[in-house]
């Protein structure tokens, strides 16, 4: 098991669980529920510094690169020319190839614009980054993706924020069988259980924020999801047993004292 | 100086005058106290590269971002 690891371009991590950083109520919190996920993946956004500030330059900018990789989404992108731009900002602050495309297609849901995200990944691609796609449970665009060279893709288990869980965990478990690339279930994790669901349909790793931001303990969430991570992925490799209508025994039906 | 003569530059969205004018990208991020900041520019939307900064001349009305990390996530 000491091989089982995640790759996403030139980067390989022991963990699968990817951290978002946002929403949280205070730095401490933030730092403590970072190192207890376990994760080595986190994500930030790219946003104008605030030129009157006398505060601390965010502790974003600080984390230990040694020890985390830094993944810049391109958060609050409409267009895929706006998404190409942030990246390549994020390039130049982070000094890292990887990016989380995230073009916004509907306020509401936050669904994202499929058509865009493949434009922007073909042209991000050309550019160098390792491209991590979030994007709608949809097979054929995650084949599409794979194709144009994307390193992952990311198809969300259920809005952004919502924990609403695997909303449509057949649509998950097919990308996991049509693509060949890593699939990281971005968005829509709720609770443990609901990661752990994501890695025993065979996915590669998840990424989440709200579920532990959001958690009235979120060091202690951080580490009930780490722990889900690493369950369901165990149960994945294990193998689960097939579903049957009727009880078989488990006990030996011979030897039964009269 | 007189009042139209002073050097403009539009940062982050922010029309700000300098007396004295910043000569360079570096000049620039200086002033604002952003030496040691994980940043990145870009001047009219072009990145200049941190290697640059110091070479990278300001011209009046430009436009600057300024941009870095915050929390952010799925």
């Amino acid at each position: 098991m000491t091989t089982d690891s995640l790759t996403l371009g030139a980067h390989t991590f022991q963990s699968r669980l990817l951290i978002g950083t946002g929403k949280y109520t205070d730095v401490a919190t933030a730092r403590a529920a970072l190192a207890a996920s376990g994760a080595e993946v986190v994500t930030v956004a790219v946003r104008r510094v605030n030129l009157d500030r006398d505060a601390e330059d965010g502790i974003w900018n600080q984390v230990d690169l040694n020890r985390y990789v830094l993944l810049p989404n391109t958060a609050g992108c409409t267009t895929a020319e706006e998404a190409i731009r942030t990246a390549m900002l994020a390039r130049e602050v982070g000094m890292g190839d990887l990016i989380k495309i995230e073009v916004i297609a509907d306020a509401k849901t936050l669904y994202p614009d499929n058509q865009a995200t493949i434009e922007a990944a073909k042209v991000l691609i050309a550019e160098g980054f390792t491209v991590l796609p979030y994007i709608t449970d949809d097979l054929v665009v995650c084949k599409k993706l794979e194709a144009i060279g994307c390193a992952a893709v990311m198809p969300l288990g259920a809005p952004i924020g919502s924990g609403l869980g695997i909303r449509n965990p057949v649509s998950i478990r097919l990308i996991v069988e049509a693509v060949s690339i890593p699939v990281i279930v971005d968005a829509g994790v709720g609770t443990a259980s609901d990661a752990a669901k994501a890695m025993e349909l065979g996915c590669h790793g998840v990424l989440m924020n709200t579920a532990v931001a959001a958690a009235k303990d979120p060091v202690m969430m951080a580490t009930a999801m780490r722990k889900a991570v690493e369950a369901g992925r165990l149960a994945y490799l294990a193998g689960r047993m097939p579903m049957r209508m009727y009880a078989t025994a488990s006990s030996p039906l011979t030897g039964l004292v009269d | 100086m007189t009042q139209d003569m002073l050097f403009s530059l539009t940062v982050n969205g922010q029309e700000r005058t300098f007396d004295p004018a910043p000569d360079t990208v570096a000049d620039l991020v200086h002033t604002l106290g952003f030496d040691n900041a994980r940043i990145a520019v870009e001047l009219n939307r072009r990145i200049v590269a941190r290697a640059t900064w110091s070479d990278i001349a300001l011209q009046n009305n430009d436009i600057i971002e300024l941009v870095h990390f915050v929390g952010g996530g799925s």
